[in-house]
């Protein structure tokens, strides 16, 4: 079907170029194209006669010369990224002309995606979509791309689950989308679909956190591969938030699409670009834990054995000692564009070494980038890009665990008085109450991680025809994303809890390999039958596969302590494939009519490997329309839009969904098959949302600031839902298409720039955002995910789809009873984001709050202070005169709020100080420098939190089951949060 | 300038023609990981359905360590003292027992999966083409004594709750609950059905079976195996002529009062290799599993005023002395001395203790005091009962059970309750309780909520 239309469209395209036109009479055109105001030269600016393939660049003073212009009145676009894309009428006999740009503070001809292959300016997006710029991205140094947008994005919930150095976090937009699917929104660089796999490091073979299996990913915190990206090669991030933004994603969009476009090169003589930071973190939260008094105290907790280590003087601080080492960490990167004005190129090394505060753990990344745009005739363009990545990292041993080995779950159960700490002949006292001593599993446990990726993209542009009413364009993306992680663990012989299985010593390795490839072909076609209508319609197919193949094997009792897996006695291997083919056909058409009104409609079939019927096609349409009032008020309202949007999405069943599988084990040496415990339902398919969205832009105050609020609904049907079978089955679920949702919520975006001189300038951002859901259908009867006495959430028709119960106990006749009962909702009740930056002549100071209301956390880091009889409180008296330990721990099962608490935080999430370095100045030191900057700059640095036991944002993992869609519902012995502090110094020439 | 136009939109034409192409042939992707159940439940062959069969023998030995360490918590055989999983003491020892709490699962999950196996082999053994119909026989009577093992498990923990003994082919089609003698019945009738079909069985199973059952590998001697769980069944349930019926028909044998002797019988066995499992009840330091401290000390004296051998050899005094949530031990159980050793399902010793238990029941005080003093002589090293002993039997024989079957199947839980004598099992803390029954899951009572199972309710304990 799209295989014949393309043969035809391109024949067409074919004679067209052949009957290229003939030259009449022509001219020469030049000027200069200047900023407003300041009357600097613009450089680059793209100058193109509107109707003819003829274009220039501007060049490094402004100036530029198009030749062989016709010798009748045309129209001159200007374009060039920061400014208003502007008209220029030329009269017949006018041969120079100055061009002065207005540079577009608040990004309103900023072009926004809204097709595979096309966009439309922010002026008239009909979609509420949000746009972080590179230079937003960096304001300080981060982990991972993802925590650069914290804050930043209204209705975008961004967690951190680990502390850890490298990263690994979670991002939720516009509210839950899935129960069950993935949750995770869809990453697109330069057109071309990237991985944010996690996997596991299989520190599980060590903790045990769940099972035996060498590796349980959502036990390990792993590092979610986004991580990998470097922020410095960011030109912007589009954030395509709902279904009517991302329907042209089809199935893999419900999470919401982010579209990070790369700095691409520049024509003219090269330009450097270098950053140099350096830094260092601290432990950002401390538990604290109790003194014991008295060596009685001690006895009733430890036994009777606890009586000559008891020292009353002795009060150790166990987070200081662990998590007391401080970093020097790194960031520095150098870039360099240039080129001609058929060859241009961007190219940019970067290295960001980042260590813990706990010592032995780091995250090392490198990056190299290359982006070449060859013009390869005047109706060819090629651009590619190409990638190349390593980042090695060790986190330490963290997390859950069952084995009494995991850092921050041992510190919970170390009395104050017991010397854990290394003694001077080198070795290490033993911890007789606890199977680990974690000061030695700091120093000798290794976790090592080592990613090396290459991601390639191009794009290729051909224009099949330019007449002064039709163009046509055929655009092709395609991109390979080649990810190989290999983990090593290694627990040595010589660790205090290694040899308590009587296996001592354990190494695990793992390699995995995840290849992501897609080819995405489109034909553009642009009509414009009078000036005041501009129609752009486009065909495509897009065509992806990825695959993930993960080989591990793990030894215990490791002979002679090697790490090599050869050298244990008991050994395992695991080997895991997943292979998904998805194939997608698309059509859409933009309809802009005076540059007021927008309509868009538009619809994708996809196809996918995962889903039942792999023959089949689903169908997901879109449309919206937008109209702009220009003159309402001038100078109170200079305008004002309204946008309607509806669209649908979907979200693909997940690899092997689809099978009931026959589990392999193996018994005594005999291969055995056990009907697996997960029932497939044969007919899955993707998740479908269907989401309105409507909204209201104002610029206000001669452009001084921009309003938008925005509100939505998105119904989700066909939910996949793991569905607990009664155990009697012989099965513990089955995985199955059947219940709806709605999600409903607003969002509101304040852009302001009150103050914008020479001396002063302010501008402040506001973002708001909200979002509730409810269980519109549940096929089945109400179910838990989770268990009560630890918080579970509650599936139930006609409530909201993260509620959360637990258990309590009430007073009843002859007793008491345990009951279960509604603790809260896991979800937060609004995120909002603020950020101010005031200047001063050249120097400037930068401040974002971030801040969560609402939401429930199971703080499972302070429970298990309270569990070991350790907590800072544990024996202070509460009104009735009792240990608030002692009640806490003897009655959490029953009354499982006690440890279930409010997440609301606000944080001080990024603080900047900067000084542009006069240029005179600049100049003055070395003649071919062109700028520099000097910075100051802090992450995370404070928090206002109710919650107890740590960062109310580390949610590790769901509890019991909980799938990460819903809720990681649960902090517990996480990696600490540290806070950061940056001196930055970037130099231009 | 023409034809270099020409090639350029005919390469264009080539590679969309190219990609439509690829991707117009939709991709059936297999399942790498693992196999289907289509294989199984198609038309199988002899070599699926015979290692579903080592399935069902894997399915069983996941159980097995929930009896001995979670049924040993609740009996006071042992204490799980594992200072990261405190709920082994809050959930299990403190309670009270609620279906959606820790450790109420007690293997019920598990042993519906394993009957849901089980089920799957009977649905189609008989359209195994390669089968002869003795071997068909040989594996629905090996299977089907598996499953009465199963549902025997399940009302060892639930007792009067109940359970489920229909497992539908469509799993959305819930099974009904019955009491506990209706179950009784149907197990038992279960076991009946499988010895009817080992008989016919020919003179070898169609399977290769584990190194636990070596000796019981036939179908003639399986049958023996399947009358000794009979008759543990039957004793359960008080039908003391029923019980030494189906004694005498197992492998019980008081020819050999030696170690070997009494370690006669079928066992789950464990091993390192890759995909398979170990034994989970090993703990050396101890990390997590000690036993009660009273274990040691209540044991008897033998004649030299040292313990109990059956005491001595099970249980040391460590140099571990683990402490958690207020109590503690360092009685080290070494029943398990590494982590291949192997669980028993069911071993002479215990025959010989349940053929007392029926001659007690029945008053025949002689045949019983013999059977006990034979054990209790030989595996204690105690000295013999009088032969006109006149105390409480019951009481005599219970001691010898928790000796002899220490850490075994979770055996002095149950039989404090068949005896009523749960009061006697000892509190470490006065805020400890004893629990007569375990609820049945949550998730089961979940999908059961227009007519909720009567197990559905929380378990004080007293």
């Amino acid at each position: 079907m799209t295989g014949v239309f393309a043969r035809g469209g391109l024949l067409a395209a074919a004679l067209a170029l052949l009957a290229a036109p003939l030259a009449a009479q022509t001219r020469t055109i030049s000027g200069k194209v200047l900023e407003e105001g300041s009357r600097a030269p613009i450089a680059a600016a793209q100058l193109q006669v509107t109707g003819t393939a003829l274009g220039a660049l501007s060049r490094d003073d402004g100036s530029f010369t198009l030749v062989n212009v016709p010798a009748r009145e045309v129209i001159l676009m200007v374009r060039r990224l920061g400014y208003p894309m502007t008209r220029i009428t030329v009269g017949v006999s006018q041969s120079s002309l100055e061009i002065v740009l207005k540079k577009d503070v608040l990004n309103l001809d900023q072009v926004v995606v809204t097709g595979q292959a096309t966009g439309i300016s922010r002026r008239n997006l009909a979609n509420d979509v949000a746009t972080v710029s590179g230079a937003d991205v960096n304001k300080v140094s981060s982990q991972s791309i993802e925590n650069a947008f914290q804050g930043k994005i209204a209705g975008a919930q961004i967690s951190q689950s680990t502390g850890a150095p490298g990263g690994g976090n979670r991002i939720r937009i516009r509210g839950i989308s899935s129960i069950l699917g993935s949750a995770q929104p869809l990453y697109v660089i330069d057109g071309v679909i990237v991985s944010d796999v996690s996997i596991g490091s299989g520190t599980n073979k060590v903790t045990r956190a769940a099972g035996t299996g060498i590796s349980v990913g959502n036990q390990e915190n792993p590092v979610n591969r986004i991580a990998d990206l470097n922020p410095n090669d960011i030109e912007n991030v589009d954030i395509l938030k709902g279904s009517a933004a991302a329907a042209i994603y089809g199935s893999k969009a419900s999470g919401g699409v982010i579209i990070i476009t790369t700095k691409r090169g520049q024509a003219g003589k090269p330009k450097f670009s270098l950053r140099l930071g350096g830094g260092t973190s601290e432990l950002a939260y401390r538990n604290g834990s109790r003194k014991f008094n008295s060596v009685a105290d001690a006895v009733t907790v430890f036994g009777a054995s606890i009586t000559p280590f008891y020292d009353a003087n002795r009060v150790l601080d166990y987070e200081s000692l662990a998590y007391g080492n401080t970093p020097m960490n790194s960031d520095v990167s150098l870039n360099v564009s240039g080129g001609s004005e058929d060859t241009k190129y961007f190219m940019s090394i970067s290295r960001r070494n980042e260590e813990g505060i706990v010592e032995n753990t780091f995250a090392r990344k490198t990056s190299a980038r290359i982006n070449l745009d060859q013009r390869i005739s005047k109706r060819l363009n090629l651009q590619v890009g190409n990638e190349i990545l390593n980042n090695a990292n060790d986190r330490g041993l963290f997390g859950n665990d069952n084995a009494g080995n995991s850092i921050a779950y041992t510190l919970t159960k170390i009395p104050s008085f017991l010397d854990l700490r290394r003694r001077p002949d080198g070795t290490w006292p033993v911890n007789q109450f606890y199977p680990s001593n974690p000061l030695q599993t700091i120093d000798q446990f290794k976790n090592g991680e080592n990613v090396w990726r290459n991601i390639t993209t191009s794009r290729l542009t051909a224009d099949l025809l330019a007449s002064d009413k039709n163009t046509l364009q055929f655009i092709a993306y395609g991109g390979v994303d080649l990810l190989n992680q290999s983990n090593l663990i290694y627990s040595p012989p010589t660790l205090q809890y290694e040899p308590v299985d009587g296996l001592p010593g354990t190494a695990a390795n793992s390699k995995s390999t995840n290849i992501q490839r897609n080819m995405n072909l489109n034909l553009v076609h642009g009509w414009t039958p009078q000036s005041s209508l501009k129609i752009t319609s486009q065909l495509g197919t897009q065509f992806e596969q990825r695959s993930l193949n993960q080989t591990r094997a793990s030894a215990q009792n490791l002979l002679g302590g090697l790490e090599v897996v050869t050298s244990g006695t008991v050994r395992d291997v695991d080997e895991s494939r997943l292979e998904v083919e998805d194939f997608g056909v698309f059509a859409q058409t933009e309809m802009l009519w005076r540059d007021k009104l927008l309509f868009t409609a538009g619809a994708r079939a996809d196809r996918s490997s995962n889903n039942g019927d792999v023959e089949k096609f689903y169908l997901f349409p879109k449309a919206a329309t937008s109209y702009r009032f220009t003159d309402l008020a001038p100078g109170l309202v200079d305008e004002a839009k309204v946008r309607l949007a509806y669209g649908e999405t979907g979200n693909q069943p997940l690899y092997g969904q689809k099978f009931t599988n026959l589990d392999l084990s193996s018994v005594g040496g005999l291969g055995a098959f056990r009907v697996g415990s997960v029932r497939a339902s044969s007919d899955l398919r993707p998740e479908r949302q269907r989401e309105i969205e409507a909204g209201l832009d104002l610029n206000v105050f001669r452009n001084r600031g921009t309003f938008a609020v925005t509100g939505f609904r998105r119904n989700i049907s066909d939910l996949l839902i793991t569905r607990t079978l009664a155990p009697t089955s012989g099965f513990n679920s089955e995985t199955s298409n059947g219940a709806e949702m709605q999600v409903t919520g607003a969002e509101v975006s304040i852009n302001a720039f009150p103050i914008q001189t020479p001396t002063w300038g302010w501008n402040a951002r506001l973002n708001w955002g909200t979002s509730r859901s409810k269980v519109t259908n549940l096929p089945v009867a109400p179910f838990l995910l989770g268990t009560l006495q630890t918080g579970a959430v509650r599936i139930e028709q006609g409530k909201s789809a993260t509620q959360i119960y637990g258990n309590d106990t009430l007073p009843q006749a002859g007793g008491r009873v345990v009951v279960p009962v509604l603790m809260g909702d896991g979800n937060p009740l609004w995120s909002a984001g603020l950020s101010n930056e005031v200047r001063f002549k050249s120097v400037s100071l930068y401040a974002l709050l971030d801040q969560q209301k609402g939401g429930m956390l199971a703080n499972g880091t302070w429970r298990h202070y309270d569990l070991g009889q350790n907590s800072r409180d544990y024996e202070e008296l509460d009104a009735l005169g009792r240990k608030l330990g002692e009640v806490r721990r003897t009655n959490y099962l029953q009354v499982t709020r006690i440890f279930y608490q409010n997440a609301s935080y606000v944080k001080l999430r990024e603080v900047t100080l900067t000084w542009d370095i006069p240029q005179k100045w600049v100049a003055k030191t070395w003649s071919g420098a062109s700028g520099a900057k000097l910075s100051l700059s802090g992450r995370n640095l404070y928090w206002w939190t109710k919650f107890r036991g740590g960062d109310p944002e580390a949610q590790n993992f769901g509890a019991g089951g909980v799938p990460d869609a819903i809720q990681r519902n649960r902090e517990l012995a996480a990696y600490p949060a540290s806070r950061s502090y940056w001196l930055n110094f970037s130099l231009d020439f | 300038m023409t034809t270099f136009r020409h090639r350029q939109a005919r390469t264009l034409l080539f590679v969309a023609a190219c990609a439509s192409i690829v991707a117009c042939q939709s991709a059936d992707i297999a399942n790498f990981n693992s196999p289907n159940t289509s294989q199984l439940e198609g038309s199988p062959n002899a070599a699926t359905v015979n290692t579903t069969v080592a399935g069902v023998i894997a399915g069983s030995r996941s159980g097995a360590g929930t009896w001995a360490s979670t049924l040993g918590i609740f009996g006071r055989e042992i204490m799980n003292l594992d200072g990261a999983e405190p709920r082994n003491v809050l959930a299990l020892l403190i309670g009270p027992l609620e279906p959606g709490g820790f450790g109420t699962d007690a293997g019920w999950s598990n042993s519906y999966r394993n009957l849901r196996n089980a089920y799957t082999i009977l649905n189609v053994v008989d359209a195994v083409p390669d089968y002869t119909a003795a071997q068909k026989s040989g594996v629905k009577g090996f299977v089907k004594t598996f499953m009465a093992l199963e549902y025997m498990n399940q009302l060892r923990v639930r007792d009067t709750f109940g359970l489920v003994f229909e497992v539908p082919k469509d799993p959305t089609v819930q099974g009904a609950f019955i009491t506990r003698e209706e179950a009784y019945t149907k197990t038992a009738a279960l076991f009946d059905e499988a010895r009817t079909d080992l008989a016919a069985a020919g003179a070898a199973f169609p399977f290769t079976l584990t190194t636990g059952f070596t000796g019981f590998n036939t179908p003639a001697n399986f049958v023996r195996v399947n009358r000794g769980l009979k008759a543990r069944l039957e004793v359960y349930r008080g039908r003391w002529a029923d019980a030494l019926t189906a004694l005498n028909e197992s492998f019980i044998s008081t020819t050999a009062g030696t170690t070997a002797g009494f370690a006669t019988g079928v066992y789950h066995v464990y091993s390192t290799a890759s995909g398979d499992a170990v034994n989970p009840l090993f703990d050396p330091a101890p990390r997590a599993i000690v036993a009660v401290p009273e274990f040691l000390t209540e044991a008897r004296l033998r004649a030299d005023g040292s313990r109990d051998l059956r005491a001595t050899t099970k249980a040391v005094v460590g140099t571990v002395n683990l402490a958690t949530q207020g109590i503690s031990s360092n009685v080290r159980p070494i029943v398990y001395p590494t982590n291949v050793t192997s669980i028993p399902i069911m071993r002479n010793e215990e025959l010989i203790l349940l053929r007392a238990e029926a001659n007690i029941g029945l008053g025949n005080r002689a045949a019983a005091i013999a059977d006990l003093n034979f054990v209790r002589t030989n595996a204690g090293g105690l000295p013999a009962l009088a032969a006109d002993f006149s105390g409480d039997l019951v009481t005599e024989m219970l001691y010898d059970r928790r000796y002899s079957l220490f850490f075994e199947y979770g055996h002095r839980w149950v039989d404090s309750r068949r005896y009523n004598r749960l009061g006697n099992l000892r509190k470490q803390l006065p805020s400890h309780r004893v629990f007569p029954l375990v609820p049945i899951p949550v998730d089961e009572c979940n999908q059961r909520l227009a007519a909720p199972p009567k197990g559905c309710v929380n378990v004080l304990g007293g």
